[in-house]
């Protein structure tokens, strides 16, 4: 596999030229009786290093989910086709059986996911839910375990640790839930932590708490951290890198201050301008982008991004656009907005 | 996502499964849009509709969409083939059958001691009964009173519930909470105990007696179906609108509500009539059903054969499975036509 | 959590004033009125006389609704002209009791301990061979009279391969002593072991029939539960954490999806004792199913009218207790 398409961004200089993860032109395929089958992620590569946060972001559909899922092996046995290369320290984590896969899942990589309510078994208590990662990982015994437990319920900023120990998640509030979910997730020391729109459920003042929580712990830690959103907000505070999804594959990627600067895919662009600003007059329209996914044409024969494009040109709607590296960034456009000078 | 998902849910209290059957009431499910696509496959939302855009395509109807799936259902159409020969069977059972169920063509066999039942023999197939008449006959014929059975129990109790659901929903207050208390206590006594109960206020017993008391015992079923799918339906956009039309209360109940709540009625009906048709074996097994066998009716010849089962079981063999097969298949109709009609239901 | 029993038995309560009145309605429609009812076709005139007096069938109905409670609360149910004759009706129900218990008991545990198992079995490998045979078996299970499948089970296993007895609860030859009225619980607290085992041998082919029902649904539920379960997202987040599969499937799929079953355990009361009425009379088991199938046969109205109101009186308190273990067994209600 060529190294040309998996730039060396500034960011990846401080976080050391050994990435931890490699993702490889994975594709993820689901097929149902009697249906077409149906690319949810249709050849996305990308590396992380360690202690290095990058951000997938795009809107629902585009295959971001599906990507973290893939690379946890969390896909449904049934119903689905995955290619590609998913490298962890070298190991092709999509070659891995089951049960290789379960050692490694809460203890070199991680996942948290979106609702935190129904992401917790209601009827444990959630000091056991956080021990068993330990008992079954590190070999603790129960005693020991929820000692650990306790410790990470308060690094994670929640209050009376010793009570919260045997409550129910429904006697949580919802960031306190989160935070246990990410007390579980950690408890192990992974290596990589991938967190599935982890704000998106949560009130506005708690998101904020919760990321800088995620923030200070990332990097106490050096843990590195994939941060799936469709909320350009949360990358912007997060991300050293930024993976911009479209249609399940990646049309640009850029450290994160270039690309809230200078967007240059057509798409990320529309997506900043569509934010409504408060400096700008109250009679001033906004500035959505025209259409919607259900106009995408096929990747494999022209650009999917066409119908909706204000730059498109003729030969995007005949040819593939290639991943390509443009001044630190890459890049999938025949015409990308004009960087100013 | 449900954040405390109902535990009852799935509880088997006969009050519990109907209350979820009326919650699919027709208006209160959704219409199905095109392009989105709500199969939960591993938990990711593979929605490819953006949420700004209203489909532009035909809506479909629950009820056209359940079809659709329907059609295609194994489960569904072998249930329904077994109703659909049962029924043709029931029409032209007597044209087909090679005697007349009520003739004695064997009686000279019969000798008590030696020889009750007449084996099987040419012309006769399955031999005859304890008075000579033909096995075979009476079976072809026995569907058409098991099927009035059935059907006059089940209607009886659907109209019976239809009204005192309706009205209990409809009016409310303290009408609706002494129907519903008397409605929870009938369900409370086990289904045939309630049915020989109501036999039993009988001087004699008779057809009609089984018919009464097992539309007796499906009353209160469809009652507080029909109530449950009322009140979903109170709150509906469809009914305040009507009400804020000026429609009339009574227009609104037949014309606007009950249609509505047609599909978990078909269901509901559906696997009743199986539940009559067993109930009604029971019946007569007790004592409690037609004495008079000259016209054959399947419950009532399995009911009469316990004597000789021990030495003669074809007796009751036969007629139990055409029972169980005519039971299994309106089941399995009734299932997955509540499979499909379910909204929450998946592949 | 005290409240919410307190609730439910102000509710029970409710329940039992109106199911007394339908009784005392429903005895007031049988056939000859209440008189005849009581003492059979075959009363002399004076007895009569007596009893419409002491009834106050002359009072006002409510007059006569409230002596009828009141008699009732003493246990008096008036004489059984059938199936005890002379004693009272009451006595029937007391005899029989056990014998039904051990029955129903029997019948749940055979139906628990093979439809949960089964039941999670097919979830998880659904829409294999295993999965589709059960689920037809269980369909089957529901459409089958169940005095049919008990005729069976007594033609093939009894009189056939006389592998067990054909009827009745116990060898009378055994001359066992009697304790509680539990046969097999007797034999084992008077340890006299052949004398238990024989009563568990007459238990067990009526318990298979009866258990037929409740294992349809118990497996039923089960699987949807399984099936509905393994889709939440905490199951997936207990994948993610790289649990095993053991203690996913214990702690995680089963200690949610089995919630759902214990209501239905209980519940299942109610169809046992419809199916008992129908398999203990087959069986000559003498419980109060056979004898509520034989005060139909002689029209032994006081006896049919205790076994009515046992019956759902019984199904109300189970229940009850099933509200309450439900309470008890979820964090969600017990935490509230």
């Amino acid at each position: 596999m060529s190294q040309t398409s998996y730039t060396s961004t500034a960011s990846t200089a401080r976080h050391g030229d050994e990435p931890l993860l490699q993702v490889r032109d994975l594709r993820v395929t689901f097929t149902r009786q009697g249906e077409e089958s149906f690319a949810a992620v249709d050849g996305i590569d990308f590396d992380v290093r360690p202690g290095q946060t990058v951000g997938l972001v795009g809107e629902s559909g585009c295959g971001k989910s599906v990507t973290s899922l893939a690379i946890m092996g969390l896909l449904p046995k049934r119903g689905n086709r995955v290619e590609g290369e998913v490298l962890l320290n070298g190991t092709d984590l999509l070659k891995l059986s089951d049960s290789e896969m379960r050692d490694r899942r809460g203890q070199e990589l991680a996942m948290i996911f979106q609702d935190p309510l129904s992401s917790l078994n209601p009827v444990v208590p959630v000091g056991l839910q956080v021990a068993e990662v330990l008992e079954r990982h590190k070999g603790m015994s129960r005693k020991a375990a929820m000692a650990v437990a306790r410790e990470m319920l308060d690094k994670v900023g929640i209050p009376d640790p010793d009570r919260r120990l045997k409550d129910y998640p429904h006697q949580m509030s919802g960031g306190m839930r989160q935070r246990a979910l990410i007390a579980i997730a950690l408890a192990c020391e992974p290596r990589l932590l991938i967190a599935d729109e982890p704000t998106t459920a949560l009130d506005v003042t708690i998101q904020a708490q919760i990321l800088s929580l995620l923030k200070n712990l990332v990097e106490e830690t050096g843990t590195a951290l994939i941060m799936i959103t469709h909320d350009l907000g949360v990358v912007a505070g997060l991300c050293d890198e930024v993976n911009v999804l479209y249609a399940g594959r990646i049309v640009e990627r850029a450290d994160r201050h270039p690309l809230f600067e200078q967007p240059r895919h057509p798409y990320t662009n529309g997506l900043l301008q569509s934010i409504p600003k408060l400096d700008v007059g109250r009679g001033e329209r906004l500035n959505p982008i025209p259409g919607s996914v259900a106009d995408n044409l096929p990747w494999t024969s022209s650009c999917a991004f066409a119908p909706r494009c204000p730059n498109a040109l003729e030969v995007c709607r005949e040819q593939t656009p290639p991943l390509e590296m443009d001044f630190g960034r890459a890049l999938r456009c025949f015409n990308p907005v004009e960087v100013a000078r | 996502m449900t954040p405390s998902p109902d535990p009852r849910r799935f509880g088997d209290r006969k009050k519990d499964r109907i209350d979820a059957l009326a919650q699919t009431t027709g208006s209160a499910g959704s219409a199905g849009r095109p392009g989105v696509d709500s199969g939960a496959q591993g938990g990711a939302v593979l929605t490819v509709a953006d949420a700004g855009r209203v489909a532009g395509g035909e809506g479909q109807s629950l009820i056209a969409s359940a079809w659709r799936r329907l059609r295609r259902n194994p489960v569904f159409l072998t249930g329904a083939a077994i109703t659909f020969i049962f029924v043709v069977l029931a029409i032209v059972g007597p044209w087909v059958a090679p005697h007349d169920p009520a003739a004695q063509p064997l009686l000279n066999q019969v000798r008590q001691q030696t020889n009750p039942v007449p084996g099987a023999q040419p012309g006769f197939p399955l031999g005859g009964d304890t008075v000579g008449r033909d096995l075979l006959s009476r079976l072809l014929v026995g569907g058409r009173q098991t099927l009035i059975v059935g059907v006059l129990a089940t209607l009886g109790g659907l109209l019976g519930g239809l009204t005192l659901g309706t009205l209990a929903g409809a009016l409310g207050g303290w009408v609706d909470a002494l129907v519903m208390r008397i409605v929870d206590v009938m369900l409370s006594i086990p289904g045939l105990i309630l049915a020989v109960s109501i036999a039993a206020i009988a001087a004699s017993p008779s057809q009609t007696t089984v018919i009464v008391a097992i539309a007796v015992v499906q009353i209160p079923i469809f009652a507080r179906l029909l109530r449950g799918s009322m009140l979903a339906q109170r709150a509906s956009d469809h009914v305040l609108a009507a009400r804020a039309l000026g429609v009339k209360p009574h227009a609104i109940v037949f014309r606007h509500m009950l249609p509505n709540s047609l599909g978990p009625v078909i269901v509901q009906a559906t696997l009743v009539l199986a539940t009559a048709i067993i109930e009604a074996a029971g019946l007569s097994f007790l004592g409690l059903g037609n004495p008079d066998d000259r016209q054959p009716e399947w419950g009532q010849m399995l009911g009469q054969a316990q004597n000789l089962v021990s030495d003669y079981p074809h007796l009751a063999i036969y007629p139990a499975l055409c029972i169980i097969v005519v039971a299994l298949g309106f089941t399995l109709m009734g299932e997955s036509l509540r499979e499909a009609l379910d909204p929450k239901s998946r592949r | 959590m005290l409240r919410f029993i307190v609730r439910r038995l102000i509710q029970m309560i409710g329940v039992v004033v109106v199911l007394s009145l339908l009784l005392f309605m429903w005895f007031k429609a049988l056939p000859g009125g209440t008189v005849s009812a009581m003492l059979g076709e075959r009363a002399t005139p004076e007895r009569r006389v007596q009893l419409e007096q002491a009834l106050g069938l002359d009072q006002p109905l409510w007059v006569q609704y409230w002596s009828y409670i009141k008699r009732i609360a003493t246990g008096q149910f008036g004489p059984s002209n059938g199936v005890l004759p002379g004693r009272d009706a009451f006595e029937v129900f007391l005899s029989r009791f056990p014998a039904t218990i051990e029955l129903a008991t029997l019948a749940i545990l055979l139906a628990v301990l093979i439809g949960i198992p089964l039941g999670y079995f097919a979830a998880r490998r659904r829409d294999s061979w295993v999965d589709n045979l059960s689920v037809m078996g269980s369909l089957i299970g529901v459409a089958v009279p169940v005095f049919f499948l008990a005729f069976m089970l007594k033609h093939w296993f009894a009189v056939e391969l006389q592998w067990l007895p054909v009827s009745g609860r116990q060898d009378p030859a055994l001359d066992a002593t009697r304790v509680t009225g539990f046969f097999v619980l007797d034999g084992i607290l008077t340890q006299e072991w052949d004398a238990a085992w024989d009563a568990f041998r007459h238990l067990l082919l009526p318990a298979f029939a009866l258990a037929s029902i409740p294992f349809a649904v118990i497996f039923r539920i089960t699987r949807a539960s399984v099936l509905d379960v393994v889709e939440e997202d905490y199951v997936r987040t207990a994948n993610a954490k790289g649990l095993t599969s053991r203690i996913i499937r214990g702690r995680h799929i089963l200690r949610n999806a089995l919630l759902p079953v214990v209501t239905t355990i209980g519940l299942q009361t109610g169809a046992l004792l419809a199916g008992a009425v129908l398999t203990e009379r087959v069986f000559s088991f003498t419980g109060i199913g056979q004898a509520l199938a034989i005060a139909i046969e002689l029209k032994d109205y006081p006896v049919l009218q205790v076994l009515i109101m046992a019956a759902a009186a019984v199904y109300v308190v189970v229940n009850l207790l099933v509200d309450i273990t439900y309470a008890i067994i979820d964090p969600r209600i017990r935490t509230r």
